[in-house]
């Protein structure tokens, strides 16, 4: 583990030389694959050591959060073209993976919230630094008063543990049981505001339309499942208070992926429709994570994972769109099939996995999920059936809008050269599917061991 | 692309074939299972059944899509992305057969989804926006059905495992198979557009017509009713079931009233695809699946060969699919009407054709069986209907005089159409022979009154006199037709249910999404976080500025103002 | 459709379709009836895996007629006859039990006159 570290590190100093702008790139790939190969005992944490250690949702989410950031610096090739600062961007991007990276593997729960809140940094700084209209400062400002809001109470929180528990080791928490109604509450806000649940969500929509192509993809690729993954880990000990109140959790989520869904239906920007679509499937992730059953929670991993891959990827495509035709308005991007036929069959591709047709890995964790919700409550079924209906509405949506129809009359010049990268996404969307899964019963009894 | 999946599918279908006869011979069936993944006890298995029912499925849905495929050639030479098209219609055969061969809920959710969207994808093919909002109308009406599976998946995890089949003698009285029940027939009806759901059957007629031929008439449409027939021994008992009799014969009562009013070839055959749709549910819904089946599988085929001959009249007419510009045609296009007129009469159960078969069988069981009064006068009344407004289309058609230009070019020598429409005319005289002494293990015995059996004969001969008469009269002229204005656009526009599903559904919700967009995502969430907090925060720093501002003294006093507090607060 | 409108004359002393008879077989008749028997054996029947709603008084036909079709295979044409002795047992069948409940009828009617008058 540590050599992935040191192999990040040393890449700081190679994104200040001259014209290494796909090398790193290249690196990241290399790492990429290097730590796909780890050996990976599914059934308990590897590669223990007195700081870091992986499991299988670390082990994911940092193949995840490396493969995003590889594809992030390949969207962002027409920085490198324009010259505008991609030396500071490329240190951004490593820094963001360092501290996520180090975000997933930690055993200690002050270094996680140490982490945690210096992933926010750079993005803040991707953000205001190569986002396009002037709107990102407020953008920035909300994305990091909201998680500082949420993350001030798990700080205390944290040393109230230690204070008790004289320890912060993950690993040791399952042994414990802390039956604390304000220590839930501090604890768990955090990772709701990161998620986002419904009435905190607001900062989502500003930061991922404000933000350029690599932001948005690390944004709705990962940052998100910081707050999911969180979930998953305090979760083991605070378990009896939550089958007290996790219901209010459910029912917001719940209700508001529903208002969510709607709410796409009237959005005129295309970064903000699938920014809104991130959040209502997120608030089915919250719904499986809160239920505490063993469906739920493979589920909401599933679901984490194949929304990750998804929304980054058509967070892409939307750039592709909004490099060509400088806008991002639906009005403007209409008829796009008469342009652009193979981006035709990426934006489809992606969009039906968006609303969790077969055979994508979304499906395998909207099922999961399904079950888990419904076995929880008969009364769910009816919210997850209009939110299941209209994520198809809206995809379809976006889908038609973009690509059929007249295209819009005022387009005065227009390049297109074929970007060979996001085929990628769906390989690894597919690749994902058939993991082996068999050792989440092994994870199962380690996660309830009591 | 075109003549390779055609020789594919052809093999394909040849090998069903040869299957079929061995399996239903020997009465063998053979099951399949791959575990994907396990979670838990549960396992999410790929199971393929085969057994006569799917063989003999498989083998007709190969065979109108190779000779769809083929007639696309010609059809659509002009297309330039017509790679595109095939690859399409092979994936939706490919949905199909995964629909077909599968016991197990999970791979029929992935053959249910696929059909959908693939239909969504060949209904706008073309680029325009009766395709557009056509191809919306689909998906999302398909999409309740998906939805529908997705929740009986849901539900029937409380018995253990995906393979519905195993369940069904056991479980018949439980609470979880009443809502599986239930959940299943509204999806079956939203696939095969019964009534609340039948406005997107019109609608798709936007797609090219080889597509339509393959998806609209036989494949697509019939998923649900194959659906129900696998899920026969579960409903039967049960009270949805009567209520799926009730909504199909009324779909098929509305959609043969709805033909007849029609003016566009593609609307009237589509309506005419709804109306027998509705005969096969209802059929089903009295209990008798395997007769169902056989209808569904008759009407298959004459059901393309009826959409085949109407893109050859299409092309000919320069793309024009108004009947009222036709006419005359059975004189310049002899073999095309040859095929038209075997199909429509088909379609009206003339006497040993193959609609004759599977028709005349559900009528007569229909009237032996000892069933409700309006079951009985629905089921004639929409026969006589079919047989109205196929007189009428044939009248139309085939009799009047031409009505288009003074120049024409009506060309028949196609030979790849026609070919094509050759074999499914081959097929459509002789697959109901076939078919109902292979399909019908247990001949079934009826006895009824001479009356009583001609009654079909009585009503179509009725229906046929009507179609001939109505196609002469003037009551489409202006003066007659406002006298039942409000009758007339009541029947004519499907009893407004593409009204229900189109503007009374669109408008509520998008109305409602905005007010939630403006209200709370841009109001009250606002104002209770980031916004609320600033205004706030800076409506005390201007007060704290005023106050600080002015003077120095009272500043200072504050200071000691908080000790004080502090002091009596913690020391006392 | 004539079972709902004739049914009338039914359902007016209280039969229906499913109902048993309740007289005695044998009134009325001037010669002896039989009782019917099954024809076709019964482990014959299960052997042939035939629904059991198809074991009735006509099952011996139908047991020819499978027969014929297992053998006859893919011509099912050639077994034109043995369907038709089915299908004619059949009917015979549901002929006399249309009689035997036009019997019940009228029974309970005469003894629903003779009740009135006595």
């Amino acid at each position: 583990m540590m050599k992935f570290l040191f192999m990040m590190i040393f890449m700081i100093p190679l994104c200040f030389m001259k014209n290494m702008f796909w090398l790193v790139q290249m690196m990241l790939f290399f790492m990429m694959f290097l730590f796909m190969n780890l050996n990976l005992n599914i059934m308990c944490f590897f590669n223990m050591s007195y700081m870091s250690y992986c499991d299988i949702i670390s082990f994911g989410l940092i193949l995840l959060s490396i493969w995003i950031c590889s594809l992030m610096i390949m969207a962002s090739e027409s920085l490198f073209k324009l010259n505008f600062y991609f030396n500071f961007f490329l240190f951004n991007v490593i820094f963001l993976l360092i501290m996520l990276y180090l975000t997933f593997s930690v055993l200690n729960l002050l270094l996680f919230y140490f982490f945690f809140e210096a992933s926010l940094i750079p993005t803040l700084l991707l953000i205001i630094g190569w986002g396009y209209q002037p709107e990102r400062i407020q953008a920035g400002m909300y994305l990091l008063f909201y998680t500082l809001f949420g993350s001030l109470p798990l700080l205390m929180g944290i040393i109230y543990i230690f204070n008790d528990l004289n320890t912060m080791t993950i690993y040791f928490l399952k042994f414990f049981n802390m039956n604390m109604y304000l220590l839930y509450i501090s604890m768990i806000f955090a990772f709701l505001v990161k998620m986002p649940m419904y009435f905190v969500h607001l900062w989502l929509p500003k930061a991922h339309v404000e933000a350029p192509v690599s932001g948005s993809m690390i944004l709705a690729g990962i940052m998100l499942k910081l707050g999911g993954y969180g979930l998953l880990r305090v979760m083991i000990f605070l378990q009896e208070v939550n089958l007290k109140l996790n219901y209010i959790w459910i029912i917001i989520s719940l209700v508001g992926g529903l208002f969510i869904s709607m709410k796409c239906f009237c959005q005129v920007d295309m970064k903000s429709l699938i920014a809104y679509s991130s959040v209502a499937h997120m608030s089915m992730v919250i719904g499986g994570i809160m239920v505490m059953n063993y469906w739920g929670f493979i589920g909401s991993y599933i679901l984490m994972i194949s929304h990750g891959l998804c929304s980054s990827g058509m967070f892409c495509l939307a750039n592709i769109n909004y490099e060509r035709l400088h806008s991002r308005s639906l009005y403007i991007n209409s008829g796009m099939m008469n342009f652009m036929p193979s981006m035709s069959l990426w934006w489809f591709l992606l969009l039906s996995s968006n609303m969790a047709a077969p055979p994508s890995l979304n499906l395998l964790g909207e099922i999961s999920l399904i079950n888990s919700l419904v076995s929880w409550s008969n009364i769910s079924m009816i919210l997850l059936m209009m939110i299941s209906f209209f994520s198809a509405g809206y995809s379809l949506y976006l889908y038609s809008y973009i690509q059929h129809g007249k295209y819009f009359q005022g387009l005065y010049s227009f390049y297109v050269w074929f970007i060979s990268w996001v085929f990628i996404i769906i390989f690894a969307l597919i690749s994902f599917k058939y993991d082996n899964f068999k050792g989440w019963f092994y994870f199962y009894l380690i996660l309830n061991k009591k | 692309m075109c003549f390779n999946s055609f020789f594919f599918l052809f093999f394909f279908m040849l090998i069903n074939f040869f299957f079929f006869v061995y399996f239903i011979m020997n009465g063998l069936s053979v099951f399949f299972e791959w575990e994907i993944i396990s979670f838990n006890s549960m396992s999410i298995v790929m199971s393929i059944l085969l057994d006569w029912m799917s063989l003999l499925f498989m083998m007709f849905v190969s065979l109108i899509s190779s000779v769809v495929i083929f007639y696309s050639k010609s059809y659509m030479n002009s297309e330039l992305n017509l790679n595109r098209l095939i690859i399409l219609v092979l994936m939706f055969v490919f949905s199909m057969v995964l629909l077909i061969i599968s016991p197990n809920l999970i791979s029929i959710l992935l053959g249910w989804d696929g059909l959908g969207l693939i239909s969504y994808c060949l209904v706008i093919y073309y680029q325009n926006l009766k395709s557009y909002n056509a191809g919306m109308l689909t998906a999302l009406s398909n999409r309740i059905g998906d939805v529908m599976i997705l929740m009986v998946i849901c539900w029937i995890m409380n018995y253990g495992s995906w393979n519905y089949i195993f369940y069904f003698d056991f479980m018949k009285n439980d609470y979880v198979m009443f809502i599986i029940s239930f959940m299943i027939i509204i999806a079956a009806m939203t696939k095969s557009a019964q009534i609340p759901f039948s406005s997107w059957l019109p609608a798709a007629m936007a797609a090219p017509t080889p597509v339509s031929a393959l998806v609209h008439s036989s494949t697509l449409v019939t998923a649900g009713v194959y659906l129900l027939i696998r899920f026969n021994y579960l409903l039967i008992d049960m009270f949805f079931f009567k209520v799926l009799l009730f909504l199909s014969i009324l779909t098929m009562f509305m959609s043969g009233i709805s033909a007849n009013y029609e003016f566009d070839l593609k609307k009237i055959i589509a309506l005419s695809t709804l109306s027998q749709l509705g005969l096969m549910m209802s059929i089903l819904s009295l209990g008798f699946p395997d007769i169902a089946f056989f209808h569904l599988l008759t009407h298959a085929m004459f059901k393309a060969l009826l959409f085949m001959c109407a893109g050859v009249i299409i092309h000919m007419m320069n793309d024009i699919q108004d009947i009222r510009y036709m006419g005359g045609l059975s004189l310049y296009i002899p073999l095309t009407s040859l095929c038209l007129n075997i199909s429509n009469l088909s379609l009206c159960g003339i006497p040993f054709l193959s609609g004759f078969y599977s028709k005349d069988l559900i009528l007569e069981m229909v009237s032996f069986n000892s069933f409700n009064l309006m079951v009985f006068i629905l089921f004639y009344l929409s026969t006589g209907l079919t047989v109205f407004y196929t007189f009428r289309l044939i009248m139309y058609v085939m009799i009047s005089d031409f009505n288009l230009m003074m120049i024409y070019n009506l060309y028949d020598e196609d030979y790849i159409m026609l070919n094509s429409m050759f074999v499914l005319l081959f097929m459509s005289l002789l697959s109901g022979s076939f078919l109902s002494w292979f399909i019908f293990f247990y001949p079934y015995m009826i006895y009824l009154p001479f009356n009583l059996k001609l009654m079909v004969i009585y009503v179509s001969i009725l229906g046929s006199i009507l179609g001939f008469m109505v196609s002469n009269m003037g009551i489409y002229s202006l003066n007659k037709l406002l006298l039942s204005y409000n009758l007339s656009s009541f029947l004519c526009l499907m009893w407004f249910m593409p009204n229900l599903s189109t503007y009374g559904l669109s408008y509520i919700y998008l109305n409602f999404s905005q007010i939630l967009f403006k209200n709370i995502d841009m109001g009250w969430s606002e104002i209770y976080s980031g916004k609320g907090i600033f205004n706030i925060l800076k409506n005390y720093s201007v007060f704290y500025n005023i106050y600080q501002m002015n003077n120095f003294k009272i500043y200072l006093f504050s200071f000691i103002l908080w000790f004080m507090i502090l002091f009596i607060f913690f020391f006392i | 459709m004539g079972q709902i409108m004739g049914g009338y004359h039914a359902r007016s002393v209280d039969l229906n379709s499913d109902d048993n008879p309740t007289f005695d077989p044998q009134a009325g008749f001037q010669y002896e009836r039989k009782q019917r028997e099954m024809i076709a054996k019964e482990e014959d029947l299960i052997s042939a895996r035939i629904p059991n709603k198809y074991r009735d008084y006509c099952a011996h036909y139908l047991l020819d007629y499978q027969v014929c079709r297992y053998k006859e295979m893919p011509l099912l044409y050639r077994c034109a006859h043995e369907k038709h002795n089915y299908l004619n047992c059949e009917q015979q069948d549901y002929v006399l039990r249309m009689k035997e409940f036009e019997r019940e009828r009228r029974l309970r009617v005469r003894e629903n006159r003779i009740s009135a008058t006595a």
